[in-house]
């Protein structure tokens, strides 16, 4: 044994370098301890309720929300959206605030421009941005769907004309339409606006069957599932959760077609990738961005493929992962939620880098919506 | 994992061609020193002392290999629960520690140190973890065992020169399969 330890030396030490540094490194930066702290029922309904309050009190008079709040330096951010302005609209109707995102919906009335058969919401100086729009009509879709008032139903329809108006023949849909030249701005796409407009009118034909929006939005997500990313110079493929929303919807619309089944399942698995990693990653050096926003939308994204997955039985498989997934990164936005803070402008807030903006406790919001379905 | 990808990891991490570069293996025995008959045709008195002392190591190699295999099967679970790890991002990082160390092997395929620990490798413990924790004990000793007879069979072939031959393309497959894990638990939920 000794002539053996001293003849293979240099190799034996070379061996426990290696094993160690594999080790070490496969820890370290490739799988740490997946961390999902608790999410309760209780716990999840707290967390809703603080975020949603937190976007009422920022509510101005005039219906628009705080953008953001530098906890630093206890300043409002200036600067407004209308995509996110629709969206933290959409998250109010969907947990019962409903007086605050009529009051939202109140300016957004006033912001319509209208043309022919359709409508958009676009303020002075602003082109109209099909996202907004989109969110808008999924806001709207929302509210009929809590409070079971048709009011809005012409409004949502003119809306809706609008987005199908911007979606092109191969099923790209121009984001921004110029009320200075009165055409759509040609050759401009979204990041996130072809999901929403894809969201919205699967949501259309699920709310309003037999009116045909589910011709379109197959088209839309046809085009994302397969040729989004080459014809728009997508470096890589994104984690559309928007798209997840409207793959849930369409289902019950009208069924998803074999590619679109093979795309959810895709979104599905990267999703989950990055619960995962989160959950190993949050609150050290190689986390992915840790706002409210980045957080949520995964969660959105995750807690849509699972009802998606319920609801599809070629998808079954997916129901408890998603599941699983979908509680964990509701335990982390739970645990990176301020609660108790003193000053009304952080308490119920997520903050990273000590700012929050609206969209984080939009996302935040409708991500632990579906963590607390996951949960029932 | 599909039975054939943790097959060809098995192939790869075992590396029949290595473990006979590392055994001196595959040595060409002149024809016209070989005995006309019997079961050791080709061997000369010297050689046939030497291939039996091979055979020794060889199941020395398999033993450790065997054990190491083993182990990882059998702890996998417990190991990935005791330190919250989720099957899919083992995969990863399996999937990772293959890719580099086929890569190694590409670059220099001659194994050194002693003969015995020929698989005592962290890409063998990997993927035997990986296998194990994706599809369970009874496929991944299964896949690991013909991965096993395959460096047996490869090492008692004296007259098969080439086998050493074997290693780059063991460890091209290995560099494949460490990216196919990689793709495959990123894309898993």
């Amino acid at each position: 044994m000794a002539s053996f330890l001293r003849r293979h030396r240099g190799w034996l030490i070379g061996q426990a370098v290696l094993w160690v540094a594999v080790v070490a490194v496969l820890r370290a930066a490739v799988v740490p301890a997946e961390r999902c702290p608790p999410a309760t029922p209780a716990a999840v309904a707290r967390g809703i309720d603080a975020g949603a309050a937190w976007l009422v009190r920022g509510q101005a008079p005039d219906g628009r929300y705080m953008y953001g709040f530098h906890r630093d330096t206890g300043q409002e951010a200036t600067g407004y959206n209308t995509t996110r302005h629709a969206g933290v609209m959409d998250a109010l109707y969907r947990v019962g605030r409903t007086g605050s995102a009529d009051a939202g919906l109140a300016w957004t009335r006033r912001n319509l421009v209208s043309r022919d058969d359709w409508s958009a919401l676009a303020p002075p100086g602003e082109q109209a941005n099909v996202g907004a729009n989109a969110l808008l009509v999924v806001a709207l879709l929302h509210r009929r769907q809590a409070t079971g008032d048709p009011r809005w139903d012409g409004l949502v329809r003119r809306l809706s004309r609008f987005i199908a108006s911007q979606t092109e023949a191969d099923g790209a849909v121009l984001q921004y339409w110029s009320a200075e030249t009165g055409r759509s701005v040609p050759g401009r796409y979204g990041k996130f606006s072809t999901g929403e407009a894809f969201f919205a009118l699967a949501l259309m034909a699920r709310t309003f069957p037999g009116e045909g929006w589910e011709v379109r939005a197959h088209r839309i997500v046809d085009y994302i599932a397969t040729r989004r990313d080459r014809a728009e110079g997508n470096a890589y493929r994104p984690s559309d959760h928007w798209a997840a929303y409207g793959l849930e919807a369409l289902q019950a619309a009208d069924g998803l077609t074999p590619v679109e089944v093979d795309y959810a399942r895709w979104l599905a698995g990267y999703f989950g990738w990055l619960v995962r990693y989160e959950s190993q990653h949050a609150g050290r050096s190689l986390a992915f961005s840790e706002s409210g926003a980045s957080l949520g939308t995964v969660g959105e994204g995750t807690a849509a493929l699972r009802r998606l997955a319920v609801a599809d039985p070629s998808l079954a498989d997916l129901r408890a992962p998603l599941a699983e997934r979908s509680v964990c990164l509701g335990g982390i936005l739970l645990d990176r939620q301020t609660i108790g803070a003193a000053d009304p402008r952080e308490r119920g807030a997520w903050f990273d880098g000590g700012y929050t903006q609206m969209d984080d406790e939009q996302h935040a919001i409708a991500a632990l919506i579906g963590t607390r379905e996951a949960l029932r | 994992m599909t039975f054939g990808l943790m097959l060809a990891g098995f192939l790869g991490a075992t590396n029949a061609g290595r473990v006979a570069l590392g055994l001196g293996l595959g040595r060409t025995i002149p024809p016209a020193a070989a005995p006309p008959t019997g079961a050791l045709a080709g061997l000369r008195p010297a050689g046939l002392r030497e291939w039996r002392a091979d055979r020794r190591t060889l199941g020395v190699v398999l033993a450790a290999g065997a054990a190491l295999i083993l182990a990882g099967v059998l702890l996998a679970d417990p190991l990935l629960d005791a330190l919250d790890i989720s099957p899919e991002s083992f995969r990863i990082g399996a999937g990772i520690v293959l890719a580099a160390m086929g890569a190694a092997t590409l670059v220099r395929p001659r194994p050194g140190g002693p003969a015995g620990a020929l698989l005592v490798t962290p890409e063998l413990a990997c993927m035997a973890i990986a296998a194990s924790a994706d599809e369970g004990v009874g496929p991944a000793l299964g896949a690991a065992a013909i991965a096993l007879a395959v460096v047996a069979g490869l090492a008692l072939l004296p007259r098969l020169a080439p086998a050493g031959r074997a290693a780059p393309f063991l460890a091209a497959l290995q560099v494949v399969v460490g990216v196919a894990l990689v793709v495959s638990g990123v894309r898993d939920v």
